[in-house]
């Protein structure tokens, strides 16, 4: 007997196996070919290079993103054979981002890196050396750089350049509030910033604050923790053993400093232990504070910003030893160049080498306020301009008072920074003896880097 | 008769071999998609269960250490913190916005005029992410700009910083949970009091029933079954939250925000102690598993009745 036809459902009635499986193999072959067309290599000759950056190149309000669009934009130009395709990550989530994405074999061929995380970076792998590309360089051209060769060096390879130089232990100041409080000048020691605070502080306005949220990496606090050592003669870590020394003497008068600001002199709010240095940006930006500390590229945003024009100043961090001396200059905090990712080493290079060529970095001084990182540029007559005249100021301070960027050889520096926003919570939040507190916080970071 | 019977067997034989292969056909339709919720589910719970047992470099995998990660996680005092923290904030949350949502249900089953506007106002924070969430509620709080602070500040007479203060901060992360869950129990239970007949309420009536005993004899015990299933869903939302803290406090003032999901995000993907996160990770799981093998039984026990 005939088995009775089942029809198709164009017609309202049941579909067959064989054209469910028809539609199936279908759409599996469409889907693959439109996974496939999306994967389709570059135009002929034309090679396509990802680079990781946390400027929004769109972004017409901020001028390092504009400097950054401009530079690019040359870098381009003098590289058509070489497509470039910018993915903007957080800067708080970059160096995180990059470890898991050089896990997963996605990391970009160039990023953007804070200085601080190049040595993680290095130890777990995730970034390149670069010495194939310097091992020809000539001592003229390796000595043209304004930092030292080694702050990006580890177990004598070279892993980053620096994209920009940024001195980071600078105080921005509120003219407008000093001024109001009777003061012409900004503090020079810890002394003056205490006296001068206290003064400053009424009402809605506070003199000072140190945000110590370990949700954006204590990011102001770990730029001026080594000057505010090495004014005291110590470091955060040993730079033989790479043990914590965070917690001796200098430590103890740093971190009383700040529960004094707290509860003796009545400055600093309870609250900044947990605040994050966005908040105290928004704060001193609206006036509510008198004073912050951060690097020298905030210039270029801050003195433009029509509520700022006229009321803020820079100078540096006053001295913590309360000597009649600059703070050393501490130059780790700022922006490197790396190469996760060595499938098209030769292109990825291309683009590093441009981003620290005399043509971009003058780009990024003149529309981002960044200081080069190249003595051949600081050659142009812009940096003889009065415009410019900040920014020079900077560079001689930095070389009137160097010092070697030793944070950038702390061993996994994520955990210092944890064990430190603990420490720091405790100090200021429940106002816990700070030298027992300290000492546990040490031990707890030495267990962990043995 | 042999031949129709030989017909028939032949007809039996083919149809049941047809049978196999239509009982087959359906899980091989199903086959791809389950094949990939066990890729995405499966694996990685596997992997972690690997990695709990062994030392991780960053992201390398290194030797086996055995149960040394669950030991320290038992025997550091932040660990009791977290847990401590965990399940304060579940329970805590649950004790503000169940009756929150108990009460705005019940009010909502009566008709009122803007009832069908109120309903929707009252969604709304059910939709907004734990993102947006936690941007907004750290705004109202911040002492220096924070509409919430300032009013607190004018009934305190002095400064309010409810995040940055380590007595204060978890309170402020529940209220900000309860603002945007409570909807979900809210709608659950609206939807339950709506199936309730009138009937059971006029019969209730005529034996002399006040408000009270309406709702204690009719209403509650009609949508027993959904609010307890409402609580089963939050209160396991609640103990694996780690959005909201993070971008509210980050887990401070001195840890006293950070809740067990928090403490795995931090130690595996902050200070990249991959193995030691995995090892919270499978406890979490663990108290999640007891969790709901226990809301089963109840679950079951109330539905015998």
């Amino acid at each position: 007997m005939k088995r009775p036809s089942r029809k198709s459902l164009r017609d309202g009635k049941p579909i067959t196996r064989r054209e469910t499986l028809k539609r199936i193999g279908g759409t599996a072959v469409g889907l693959m070919g439109i996974l496939r067309a999306r994967q389709a290599p570059a135009a002929a000759g034309r090679v396509t290079i990802r680079y990781w950056t946390w400027q929004n190149s769109a972004d017409t309000k901020n001028p390092r993103a504009q400097a950054q669009a401009q530079f690019l934009g040359a870098f381009r130009k003098a590289n058509p054979d070489i497509e470039l395709i910018e993915e903007v990550v957080p800067w708080q989530q970059i160096f995180h981002q990059l470890l898991q994405a050089a896990a997963a074999n996605k990391a970009p061929d160039v990023s953007k890196q804070l200085d601080r995380f190049v040595r993680p970076l290095a130890d777990a792998g995730a970034i390149l050396p670069l010495d194939e590309f310097t091992s020809s360089w000539s001592p003229e051209r390796r000595n043209d750089y304004v930092y030292a060769w080694d702050d990006t060096a580890f177990d004598g390879r070279k892993f980053a350049f620096r994209h920009a130089v940024r001195p980071v232990n600078i105080m921005y100041y509120r003219k407008d509030l000093y001024e109001a409080a009777g003061f012409k000048t900004p503090p020079k020691t810890a002394k003056e910033l205490t006296e001068m605070s206290k003064a400053v502080t009424k009402g809605n306005i506070i003199g000072y604050i140190e945000p110590f949220s370990k949700s954006d990496l204590l990011a102001k606090f770990i730029l001026i923790a080594p000057p505010m050592y090495w004014t005291l003669g110590s470091d955060l870590t040993a730079p033989k053993t790479s043990k914590a020394t965070f917690h001796l003497e200098a430590g103890q008068k740093i971190f009383q400093w700040y529960q004094d600001m707290v509860y003796v002199h009545k400055v600093c709010p309870v609250g900044q232990a947990s605040m994050d240095s966005d908040t105290v940006n928004n704060m001193f930006m609206s006036g509510t504070l008198a004073a912050t500390m951060d690097h020298t590229s905030k210039w270029a945003e801050w003195s433009r910003k029509e509520a700022l024009q006229g009321r803020v100043d820079t100078d540096w961090l006053p001295n913590f030893a309360n000597e009649p001396k600059p703070t050393p200059a501490n130059t780790a905090g700022g922006w490197t160049v790396v190469m996760p990712n060595g499938a098209k080493k030769e292109a990825a290079w291309k683009l590093i080498e441009f981003l620290q060529s005399n043509e971009s970095e003058l780009i990024d001084a003149k529309m981002g306020g960044e200081l080069p990182t190249r003595k051949s540029t600081l050659k142009d007559p812009f940096f003889q301009a009065p415009e410019a005249k900040r920014m020079t100021g900077w560079l001689t301070y930095m070389s009137a008072n160097p010092h070697p960027a030793t944070s950038l050889k702390i061993k996994k520096l994520e955990v210092l920074i944890d064990v430190l926003a603990d420490a720091a919570q405790q100090i200021i939040a429940n106002k816990a003896e700070v030298k027992s507190t300290l000492a546990v916080a040490a031990q707890k970071y030495d267990a962990q880097i043995s | 008769m042999e031949r129709v019977e030989a017909s028939t067997k032949k007809r039996v034989v083919g149809g049941r071999r047809q049978g196999q292969a239509s009982s087959l056909f359906p899980w091989l339709l199903v086959l791809p998609a389950v094949l990939l919720v066990v890729l995405v589910t499966f694996f990685p719970i596997l992997q972690a269960i690997n990695l709990s047992f062994h030392q991780t470099n960053y992201l390398r995998q290194g030797r086996f250490v055995g149960l040394q990660h669950y030991l320290s996680f038992f025997a550091d005092p932040l660990s009791r913190q977290n847990l401590k923290n965990s399940f304060a904030f579940t329970f805590g949350s649950l004790a503000f916005s169940l009756p929150l949502a108990l009460g705005l249900a019940l009010l909502l089953n009566r008709p009122f005029p803007g009832r069908a506007m109120f309903r929707t106002i009252l969604i709304v924070p059910w939709v907004v992410s734990q993102l947006l969430t936690a941007l907004l509620w750290r705004w109202l709080d911040s002492p220096p700009f924070g509409p919430l602070a300032y009013i607190l500040g004018l009934l305190t007479s002095s400064r309010v910083d409810i995040l940055g203060t380590p007595d204060t901060a978890l309170g402020g992360v529940i209220l900000a949970n309860v603002w945007r869950t409570f909807p979900y129990a809210m709608i659950l239970t609206l939807a339950a009091l709506q199936t309730i007949p009138n009937e059971l309420y006029e019969a209730a009536r005529i034996d002399g029933a006040g408000r009270w005993n309406l709702f204690r004899y009719v209403t509650f015990p009609m949508i027993q079954n959904t609010f307890l299933i409402a609580t089963i869903i939050l209160s396991i939302h609640y103990f694996n939250m780690i959005e909201l803290p993070l971008i509210l406090t980050g887990g401070g003032p001195v840890n006293r925000t950070e809740l067990l999901g928090l403490r795995v995000y931090r130690e595996a993907f902050v200070l990249f102690k991959f193995g030691f996160g995995s090892a919270v990770a499978m406890i979490m799981f663990a108290v999640n598993i007891v969790v709901s093998l226990a809301y089963i039984r109840i679950l079951r026990a109330e539905s015998r009745y």
